[in-house]
């Protein structure tokens, strides 16, 4: 098991180290010359070739990637240019808006769908199981940001009930912090029930027709034990993996969710810092959400190998 | 446990032949509507008619007029076309590239194999708004964009299936009879695996379909895909959220075409699976 982890663990710093060679190496390949940017089009040649210096962008490449690889291992992501501000500040800043978002969300999609999915399954086939079908159908084909509009338009629009987008901050008070994300959470986190109360239904079912089931229940169990006792149980472990794996679809959908809302968090840095051509912002973003991506697929396959014995030396 | 053939046999009469045929049938509307969208002339859905903007719908307009008096239901028939112009290209860049690369992953095994599924994992980090990103940055936003950004989310997953499918039929029975004639392994593969690893593929095509409708929706919605004046439901989106308030027809039409047409890949899908592969009925 030791030996498994350690293995898992060079696996893991190998693809951070992959991934930030694709992201330096694609940012590189950007057309436009950073000290223009910063210095605008009327910028004299002595003042960019100096700025060029300072930024250290003479110096040969290899020496620039090492040199943020650096950076990156003690969360030191460089300066951004419009800001002015370190990035890692930036995005610490703005994650007080994303986490909550994706946690609240997910945490709402697993309280909706998993009673759903197990319900539909220990109904399979009856009016209310293709109910639950349907509806979770319909669910994964609806745009997040349409579901995002509807809602606001519904609720803040034309009922009045709640803020029509934008963050007043933890700051002022988590009420109204918690007010301005709720249609956030509500749009993010149907979002992610109706695809999660699939995943429940096929994977509860396919534990009902395995053969311990059959064994619990020839043994006289009544239904309700084979239920908790043994179909939830095993139908659990591959649920919690299905969750991190859609943690890439759950951090994309955030992006265009706190864009709908006008939400100050890590997708909207990330789409102004495009706008912006603030290329070391964009590049530090892109390299945490997909580092945080990588790391929590690589948590969720490490503690599934805990719990099932049998995945370990796969 | 009260014969659960009989009722899967149920399940199948009741369920799943009526959901592969509706579809279908929206899967066709959505073709037939992208076809029918190239004899729209430019001027139906280009046009401006600043007196006519945000008109409810009519006979004139069924779906109304947006904020500039364009025809909502032209722009949605000439927007299906983009939708399925970078499903298309994107799922068969996804096809293209992940099945070569998957079943030689299954072919060589090793080291070889440990390689190319640790890059297909990579590539999989990276979900088509990440891309899309990254590629906005080198090549300015447009069209490509979207099928560059979803075509490569697609590759490991089309990657990993094809991967898993050889390794599960390599060593079946009748492969090794036909290598025992003395077939070379090109044959081999051409002729006995891939035919064998073909409807799972087929399957996972339409399914992926409805996922690139709905990210290219969401990236012209982000600015990132499709630019004005071309209509993109995403793109029409975007701009008729800020006129909700005046009408909301603008936002209502484009988001139930999305709806429909990503349902009717899903449930083909679904359909497909459940006629080709009983047991892991979803």
């Amino acid at each position: 098991m030791v030996s498994y982890t350690v293995r898992r663990v060079i696996e893991l710093l190998l693809t951070l180290l992959v991934v930030s060679l694709v992201i330096f190496t694609v940012v590189r390949v950007i057309p436009g010359d950073p000290a223009q940017v910063i210095l605008g089009v009327n910028a004299g040649p002595e003042n960019l070739s100096a700025l060029r210096e300072e930024l250290g962008l003479n110096r040969p490449i290899i020496v620039q990637y090492l040199d943020w690889v650096r950076g990156l291992v003690c969360f030191d992501l460089g300066e951004s240019i419009t800001y002015n501000r370190p990035v890692s500040l930036l995005i610490l800043d703005r994650l007080g808006v994303t986490i909550p978002l994706t946690a609240l969300a997910v945490l709402l999609g697993l309280t909706v769908a998993l009673p759903l999915g197990v319900f539909a399954a220990t109904r399979r086939s009856r009016g209310v199981d293709m109910g639950i079908v349907a509806i979770s159908q319909l669910g994964i084909s609806i745009p997040a940001f349409w579901l995002g509009i509807l809602l606001l338009t519904l609720f803040s629009v034309n009922l009045g009930w709640l803020p029509s987008g934008g963050f007043t901050g933890w700051v002022r008070g988590p009420g109204r912090a918690l007010a301005s994300l709720f249609l956030p959470v509500l749009t993010l986190g149907l979002i992610q029930a109706a695809g999660l109360t699939r995943m429940t239904r096929a994977s509860v079912l396919d534990v009902l027709s395995s053969d311990f089931v059959r064994t619990a229940r020839s043994k006289g169990l009544p239904e309700r034990d084979v239920l908790f006792k043994h179909v939830l149980k095993n139908s659990s472990i591959s649920i919690v993996t299905l969750v991190g794996l859609q943690i890439g679809q759950l951090l994309a959908g955030a992006i265009v969710v706190e864009m709908v809302f006008h939400l100050p968090g890590l997708g909207r840095l990330l789409m102004t810092s495009l706008q912006q051509r603030d290329l070391p912002l964009v590049q530090g973003v892109v390299t945490v959400l997909v580092a945080a991506i990588i790391i929590i697929n690589f948590l969720v396959d490490l503690t599934y190998s805990l719990i099932d014995p049998r995945i370990r030396f796969g | 446990m009260k014969g659960i053939d009989v009722r899967g046999k149920n399940f199948f009469r009741k369920w799943a032949a009526p959901h592969l045929s509706f579809g279908l049938f929206l899967v066709l509307l959505v073709i037939v509507a992208s076809i029918s969208s190239v004899f729209i002339p430019r001027a139906d859905f280009a046009s401006m008619e600043i007196a006519a903007r945000l008109e409810p719908p009519s006979l004139r307009h069924p779906f109304g007029t947006d904020q500039y008096g364009r025809d909502i239901f032209a722009r949605v028939l000439v927007g299906s076309r983009y939708s399925i112009v970078v499903a298309l290209v994107a799922v068969a860049i996804g096809v293209c590239l992940g099945v070569p690369i998957g079943c030689a992953a299954g072919y060589i095994e090793g080291w070889g194999d440990a390689t190319l599924s640790r890059v297909m994992d990579i590539t999989y980090g990276f979900p088509p708004v990440i891309t899309a990103v990254l590629v906005t940055a080198i090549l300015g936003p447009g069209l490509q964009n979207a099928i560059i950004a979803i075509g490569l989310f697609n590759v490991p997953i089309f990657a990993r299936l094809a991967r898993g499918n050889f390794l599960s039929v390599k060593e079946r029975d009748f492969v090794v009879a036909a290598r025992s004639t003395g077939r070379g392994e090109l044959g081999l593969i051409l002729g006995h695996i891939l035919p064998n690893i073909g409807s799972p593929i087929i399957i996972q095509v339409s399914s992926q379909f409805g996922f690139a409708i709905l990210s290219e929706a969401a990236l012209s919605y982000l600015g990132l895909g499709i630019q004005p004046p071309n209509p993109s439901w995403g793109l029409m989106l975007s701009q008729a959220q800020s006129f909700v308030r005046l009408s909301p027809w603008p936002v209502i039409f484009p988001g139930l075409a999305i709806v429909l047409a990503v349902l009717g890949f899903n449930l083909t899908g679904d359909g497909l699976r459940d006629m080709f592969d009983p047991i892991s009925r979803v």
